[in-house]
């Protein structure tokens, strides 16, 4: 008997160490929660520039691969919301892909605590009186209220939540996961005591705003986190890394690659948790 | 006779064990995965052909040389996870410093690049004899120049940031997206190889160690994401 249990221990550990030497790479990680991405996109007041939505795209990605390898979650999906041509081909049938996952992160956006219609593009803002009704945005009291919600989850409209739960279960995804870079700015400073008048050698102020969405596929509750870089000590500790003379668009990389990463941390430490004690 | 059986029953075993790794060994040695080098193209909207002048002095042109250092890094350092780079055919062999050649080879590139990035990978392939898993191709996102002047010397920094993309040979998915930037300083005057980059003058070793830099960080962000 112990003989058979050795052999047996033998043979797997022999298919095991030819599997993981076969395997795939780049695929096949299914450790922790499963996370969809649905979209990412601006919705904020001024349009962002395609390459600095696509440099902040790549950013996020780069991100959650980077926490994937740590085993905490593995994303799921294709990588339309990267600028790809995918779509899962048992899926294209079901309901109208793009279309419906914009729908649920302008609903999200729209539902969420911090979602204000004067910072919102022209689309946004639509979709927001359309859902809400337009009363909704002069009524004060529900304003107040909505506001002590932050933080907290809340729930979007029963028909996006159901095709939410369609997107999840389709993919075989935990949450779905929605970011919208709302504001990128970077601003000039005139000074009477800067000699330089050349363009990267003047002082800068730069902003960077970004809120996430993420939906919980088993109770449909949505947590909204917010990322904001301004004058912080981040900056400060760019510059020290690249000098003072750092160019806008350098500057915008590294805000990007700071956002990505603190949206992916708060996505699992703050948002699960919010998400999970709500259920 | 127990242990006569017993004996019996471990040499069996042993044998099955050693059959089963001879088999397997071999195998495994031969699981490698093929992926084809595309190339690197500029995407900023800070850096077009135009903007690389005084090339005169130079072996190859700054994005050729790219595209060169690019298939070199990659083919020498993926191998470790099981991928076997594979060159174009045609690409940097043919566009030297012929702006002509260089155009038509950058402009095939380009169209073949621009597929990708729908996911259809049908014009990418065909630049390659072998049959692929999957294809790795990068764009130059940004390149900024900053002066560094003091009294006694007057510098540059070139500064890099490459973004590269794998994806499925077949479907066109993408499987990985890693960025790197690298950075280096231009000492001013009395450079043999250099070009301009707008007004500014840049010396190839630069360049290179720029490029150079960004694609190692590179690789060691794929290797991450295996």
């Amino acid at each position: 008997m112990r003989l058979k249990r050795i052999l047996s221990l033998f043979i797997a550990f022999t298919f095991i160490f030819a599997s993981s030497v076969f395997a795939k790479p780049f695929e096949g990680k299914t450790e922790g929660v499963g996370i969809f991405v649905g979209e990412v996109a601006c919705y904020g007041e001024h349009e962002i520039r395609p390459e600095f939505l696509a440099t902040f795209k790549e950013q996020l990605w780069q991100s959650l691969k980077e926490f994937e390898s740590k085993g905490k979650l593995h994303t799921v999906g294709d990588d339309k919301w990267l600028g790809g041509g995918n779509t899962a081909p048992g899926f294209a049938g079901i309901i109208q892909f793009d279309s419906v996952l914009k729908d649920i992160h302008m609903d999200a956006i729209a539902y969420g605590p911090s979602f204000q219609r004067e910072s919102a593009n022209v689309k946004m803002t639509y979709y927001a009186e359309h859902a809400l009704g337009e009363d909704y945005f002069w009524d004060d009291d529900k304003l107040a209220a909505r506001k002590q919600m932050i933080g907290k989850p809340y729930r979007i409209s029963p028909k996006l939540t159901e095709a939410a739960k369609t997107v999840g279960r389709e993919y075989g995804a935990d949450y779905l996961l929605f970011c919208n870079l709302v504001d990128a700015d970077i601003k000039l400073k005139n000074s009477m005591f800067n000699a330089s008048t050349t363009l990267n050698e003047r002082p800068k102020q730069i902003k960077v705003a970004s809120f996430f969405y993420l939906i919980n596929i088993k109770n449909g509750l949505v947590y909204e986190g917010y990322n904001l870089s301004d004058k912080t000590g981040q900056i400060l500790n760019l510059l020290g890394q690249y000098g003072k003379a750092m160019t806008a668009q350098n500057l915008l990389q590294c805000m990007f690659e700071v956002q990505s990463k603190r949206i992916v941390e708060d996505m699992y430490n703050e948002g699960q948790k919010v998400l999970g004690k709500g259920a | 006779m127990k242990v006569k059986k017993f004996w019996e029953k471990a040499l069996k075993l042993f044998g099955l064990i050693s059959a089963i790794f001879l088999l397997a060994l071999p195998g495994a040695a031969e699981a490698n995965y093929y992926i084809g080098i595309v190339g690197i193209e500029s995407r900023t909207n800070n850096i077009n052909l135009g903007d690389y002048t005084n090339l005169d002095n130079l072996d190859k042109h700054p994005l050729v040389y790219a595209q060169d250092i690019f298939e070199e890094i990659l083919t020498t350092d993926l191998p470790s996870i099981g991928l076997t780079g594979v060159d174009k055919t045609a690409y940097s062999k043919m566009a030297r410093k012929s702006e002509e050649e260089f155009q038509r080879v950058q402009e095939q590139m380009q169209k073949s690049l621009s597929q990708l990035d729908k996911g259809n990978t049908t014009e990418a392939v065909k630049l390659f004899d072998k049959k692929l898993d999957y294809l790795i191709y990068g764009y130059i996102a940004n390149m900024t120049i900053t002066h560094r002047e003091s009294i006694a010397t007057s510098n540059l920094t070139v500064r890099v940031d490459l973004t590269t993309r794998i994806v499925d040979a077949y479907t066109g998915k993408v499987v990985c997206v890693a960025t790197g930037k690298g950075e280096a300083v231009s000492r001013s005057g009395g450079h043999r190889k250099s070009f301009k980059f707008g007004g500014d003058e840049i010396s190839e070793d630069a360049w290179h160690e720029a490029l150079e830099k960004a694609l190692n960080q590179i690789v060691e962000r794929i290797k991450k994401q295996v």
